[in-house]
């Protein structure tokens, strides 16, 4: 800018003084040229005077939007001293975002660049899934956990090579006070709108809002995308009770305790169309739950959460396929209690190098109601438990090992005209699975998974080769 | 549960909230800075009238921190966010600011200071491709390490309390009156010191000393680190030892919480000593403030350099 002023002051004088020239030809009479000359001196003046008050109002200017950035040390002392650049201070802060603040980067083109950088909005992140999938028992994604009436997603997946859940995600401040997502994903068979939802971002006290469709903050496991999970697949125990995870449209508020210890505490509303709910039952409120969160270090290199949390969902026609017994259809109310616990290990806190990462919940679930199948009817009830725990271990910079067992137990009693309706035998369904991955960075991953699954689930041995990559803005690390 | 059962529910919540805030107000200011030197500096400006938090230590990479539960307890309390900024702490950052829920420490408040956006970034690249490795879009946002990066840092803060905690005003702007001029004489006596390693070459594991080398004038001749943020490769490190015998470098820098191993197999073969440089406070035994922090990287460059 400065730049600018002054070689325009240089093209004027020049000009100024051609045009002197040019007169000077023309004119024969010396009293007539010095007075000409007079008056363009006075106009060269009076011009470069106006440049330069321009040129001081431009560099206040300067510094007052880059914070002092372009000003030497003393006059950032003299500034920090007094107090009107603090007054300065309080209306950029409050009219310029701090994109505006910037002060510019150190060449022409890289200029530029950070410029539009900056401008970008919102940020948009792609991640790619796929994978290759090999069953022992060389049969398709269907399958049925006995003693589960399930939800549409708790497939295993297709064989052999199928495209994964690959996403495209928006995100951005929308302004001072509210923040939006946006995910949808693409995979083999379907398109669907994972999360949707706006957040606020500075409530008072520490409350915050949420709505739109989105994960709820049940459990540990439940709000983590695909592409975060620790192995292919969701743990057995959110297949069989949450179909994968409770996704649904709602709002939800929670409260952050101003406290050293970290306590978090919220509610949710549901429409209720997600599994374990159905058919939007209570007008339209179908589902409610409320949640408690726990956690803190306990020095520089162990950190803990923990959460306990409570889901009461109604359905109106339920829908759960049984092999070859058929479609049934649940009308009645689950509730559903989830307890987790993470701890996590650094050396000195620092990821990089190694980490350690446990991670184990447990459920329990009561059903009760109608229980249908064309045209004969009974009465369904069950109490359900479920537990994985789980351990990963990063030996070095991008290689991780992992673990993990789950196992289910059932109880159910369906009377009426359906006994034995759910194919539960008495057996527990467990699963058993094994990982390695390798992240060339932190946007690129490839893993090898191996499960053995029994107690009702076929002794199947289940091999998984995917790949998870990113492209775009950077994924958060979340805790 | 139904919606009537939720609401007292809710009302519950935000009574408790208001309880809570409503307990006596902390007398002193809370800042939550990202990085050690910045809580350092924090604590040089606002002295008692401060209580400071740094969410990561000099052993960690700033790059890799969790969103932990800690850290979103101690910035849903902080009155003011001191943070190096440039995407540095994109993978976590931005989801602590969600999560606390604090008004005060958002973007574009006076609460919240990004120092890229107060000193002259280096480094910013022409073109952003992930080929190279984790590039910064705005630029390398290792800034701390040209003390003059420190300096401007210190009057944005020092009007940022002024601002924020306008009754201690006064209070602030001494603190700063006396560190500036302290600061400008420790800078030239750092300068006087370190005139003669300029031109020694070096070779960094991180792309994380652009604004050390800039300000000293040292020649940064290759990295351990094939493309930033990808660690070291055996195949690089092979390809750096066999292109040393033609330069004449004097020594691998890396900072404290990366891997001693690259640095130390170079060091090995090539007779190069290896030297981990203070790039935080805390990083060294020496480290222990802001001017023992630049005294000791300057000790241990002019150690490396006697023959």
């Amino acid at each position: 800018m400065q730049t600018y002023t002054r070689v325009f002051g240089w093209v004027l004088a020049a000009s100024l003084g051609l045009a002197s020239q040019a007169t000077s030809a023309t004119s024969t009479e010396d009293s007539e040229l010095s007075a000409l000359r007079s008056e363009v001196e006075a106009m060269k003046r009076h011009y470069e005077e106006r440049l330069r008050a321009l040129e001081e109002r431009l560099e206040a200017a300067e510094l007052l939007a880059s914070g002092g950035a372009t000003a030497n040390a003393e006059n950032e002392y003299i500034a920090a001293s007094g107090l009107p650049s603090v007054a300065a201070d309080a209306t950029r802060s409050a009219s310029a975002p701090d994109t505006a603040a910037r002060p510019e980067p150190a060449t022409g083109q890289a200029n530029a660049f950070a410029r539009f950088a900056q401008v970008f909005n919102p940020s948009i992140g792609v991640i790619l899934q796929g994978r290759a999938t090999y069953f022992s028992d060389g049969g398709d994604g269907d399958r049925g956990i006995p003693g589960y009436p399930l939800g549409g997603e708790t497939d295993r997946g297709p064989k052999g090579i199928s495209l994964g859940e690959s996403e495209v995600v928006f995100s951005a401040n929308i302004d001072d006070k509210f923040y939006g997502f946006f995910d949808v994903s693409f995979d083999q068979d379907e398109i669907g709108v994972e999360e949707a939802y706006f957040s606020t971002l500075s409530l008072p006290f520490g409350l915050g809002v949420k709505g739109g469709k989105f994960r709820s903050a049940i459990g540990y496991h439940n709000e983590r995308h695909s592409h975060n999970w620790d192995f292919v697949d969701a743990p057995l125990v959110y297949e069989a009770m949450l179909d994968g995870a409770l996704s649904d449209a709602g709002l939800q508020i929670n409260w952050v305790a101003p406290t050293d210890l970290y306590l978090e505490i919220g509610a949710e509303v549901f429409r209720g169309d997600a599994y374990p709910a159905a058919g939007a039952e209570n007008n339209g409120f179908g589902s409610t739950s409320v949640f408690a969160k726990f956690g803190g270090d306990l020095d520089e290199s162990n950190s803990w959460k923990a959460g306990v949390s409570y889901l009461r969902a109604d359905s109106d026609g339920r829908k759960s396929e049984f092999g070859n017994q058929g479609t049934f259809s649940f009308d009645g109310s689950s509730d559903l209690v989830v307890a987790d616990f993470v701890w996590k290990w650094a050396p000195l806190g620092n990821f990089r190098e190694r980490n350690f990462t446990f991670q184990a919940e447990y459920m329990h679930r009561h059903e009760s109601g109608p229980l249908t199948s064309g045209a004969s009817a009974g009465r369904y009830r069950s109490d359900q438990d479920g537990f994985y725990v789980q351990g990963v271990y990063q030996f070095m910079p991008r290689w991780r090992v992992g673990a993990r067992y789950g196992e289910l137990w059932s109880d159910d009693r369906v009377t009426g005209p359906l006994p034995g309706a759910l194919g539960w035998d008495g057996s527990s369904p467990r699963r058993v699975s094994a990982m390695v991955d390798f992240s060339n960075s932190e946007s690129s991953r490839l893993r090898l998974q191996y499960s053995f699954a029994s107690g009702g689930l076929g002794d199947d041995s289940l091999v998984y080769l995917q790949y998870i990559m990113s492209l775009g803005s950077h994924g958060a690390h979340t805790f | 549960m139904r919606i009537a059962t939720l609401l007292p529910l809710v009302s519950i919540l935000a009574g408790a909230a208001v309880v809570f805030e409503a307990s006596p107000a902390h007398a002193k200011l809370r800042i939550f800075s990202c990085e050690p030197e910045w809580a350092a500096l924090a604590e040089e400006i606002g002295g008692s009238r401060v209580e400071v938090n740094s969410a990561t230590s000099a052993h960690q990479d700033v790059h890799y921190i969790q969103a932990r539960p800690s850290l979103i307890s101690k910035l849903r309390r902080a009155d003011l966010l001191i943070c190096s900024g440039a995407d540095l702490e994109i993978g976590w950052l931005p989801a602590l600011l969600r999560k606390a829920s604090n008004a005060r420490v958002q973007p574009g408040q006076p609460g919240h200071i990004d120092v890229s956006k107060i000193v002259p970034m280096l480094g910013v690249p022409s073109s952003v491709d992930r080929a190279g490795g984790d590039i910064h879009p705005y630029g390398n946002p290792h800034t701390q390490t040209d003390p003059h990066n420190i300096a401007r840092v210190a009057a944005e803060l020092a009007r940022r309390l002024q601002q924020i905690d306008p009754e201690e005003a006064e209070f602030y702007r001494q603190r700063y009156a006396e560190f500036a001029p302290r600061w400008e004489k420790a800078i030239a006596g750092w300068e006087t010191r370190g005139a003669p390693l300029r031109g020694m070459k070096i070779i960094t594991h991180h792309l994380a000393w652009v604004y050390m080398t800039h300000w000293l004038g040292l020649d940064v001749v290759g990295q351990l680190e094939d493309k930033p943020g990808i660690p070291p490769t055996a195949g690089h490190l092979a390809d750096l030892l066999a292109g040393l015998a033609e330069q004449k470098v004097e020594v691998i820098v890396r900072a404290s919480y990366q891997s001693e191993r690259p640095s130390e197999w170079l060091s090995e073969r090539s007779g190069i000593p290896a030297v981990v440089i203070p790039h935080a406070v805390g990083a060294t035994p020496g480290a222990k403030d802001l001017y023992s922090m630049f005294d000791d990287m300057l000790d241990r460059l002019l150690e490396a350099r006697k023959p």
